[in-house]
């Protein structure tokens, strides 16, 4: 075929790999805070059941 | 009838069964996706390969604008109906709209090359997204400024709002001026200029994306709402420790 670009898989490969590792990233640094979070939280109803118990 | 579908225990409740089928239908759907805008669909007649970027390009440039316009009507439902569940949802969709953004933009940069030979140009279309992704940053910036929540919350709304007349300029600027990026296709008035064998990986992408987004920004919505659960039970532990 005449005029086709060529020679371009650098970029095509690029393109996915690039949007997997940020996508993977987004995903881990949600599911961290997510967790960071549930923890804490029971941490601090642990804490208040403690506390009327005494 | 928004206070009824607003209440943060309903939201944990519905997220809980809402928020597995969006996770396992995005993962499974952009993976699936795109190995089939990869190895499957075919190569376009004048970019060749290039034209693969499209089915990560297009459903990130797509869904980074729905992600913002979550974002801003969360923001204005804020500030009209002072819900703290607008806010959250405001404040979850931001990172996503960051990510998606930066990759519709190192994306475009890479299709760019070989097709235009150059990564960047400063036209209508390119200066307007990446305009939207220093908006995105700007906010996550301006609400980690202030250590009430409250307060975040007004500013952040109102920059977002501010900024949200960036969504048509990014939308129609391949229309009001000549730019080097291409009009739309994917999606017109008049159906869509791409031919089956394009289109329907790309539709098949733009849905695995939506549903990745949902599943990121119910995640963080719910990870938000324990957040503000737990930072007002500490302030009561403390109140009755005193």
């Amino acid at each position: 075929m005449t005029g086709q670009v060529t020679g371009s898989e650098i970029f095509v490969y690029g393109s996915y790999v690039i949007s997997s590792l940020v996508l993977l990233g987004l995903v881990v640094w949600v599911f961290i805070q997510a967790n960071s979070t549930k923890r804490r939280l029971k941490m601090l109803e642990e804490a208040q059941k403690t506390k009327s118990e005494k | 009838m928004f206070s009824r579908f607003a209440n943060p225990h309903r939201f944990m409740k519905l997220s809980s069964w809402l928020l597995p089928i969006f996770a396992v239908l995005g993962g499974l759907m952009l993976v699936s996706g795109w190995a089939w805008g990869l190895f499957v669909a075919p190569e376009e007649q004048y970019q060749g390969a290039t034209a693969r970027i499209m089915y990560v390009h297009v459903p990130a440039a797509m869904v980074s604008m729905m992600a913002y316009g979550t974002m801003a009507l969360g923001s204005l439902l804020y500030l009209i109906l002072r819900h703290s569940l607008a806010d959250v949802a405001a404040k979850a969709a931001a990172p996503s709209a960051a990510a998606l953004s930066f990759i519709c933009l190192v994306t475009g940069s890479l299709w760019g090359r070989p097709t235009w030979g150059t990564y960047w140009v400063w036209d209508a279309r390119l200066t307007s997204m990446l305009f939207q992704l220093f908006l995105i940053l700007g906010y996550l910036a301006l609400r980690a400024a202030y250590s009430r929540e409250t307060d975040a919350a007004r500013s952040s709304a109102i920059l977002c709002l501010v900024g949200a007349v960036n969504l048509p300029i990014i939308k129609f600027s391949v229309d009001w001026w000549n730019t080097l990026h291409q009009p739309a296709g994917f999606i017109t008035m008049s159906g869509t200029s791409l031919s089956a064998e394009f289109f329907w990986p790309l539709l098949y992408n733009l849905f695995g994306m939506v549903f990745v987004f949902g599943a990121l920004t119910m995640t963080a919505m719910r990870s938000e709402i324990q957040k503000r659960q737990y930072e007002s039970g500490l302030a009561r532990l403390n109140r009755s420790a005193t």
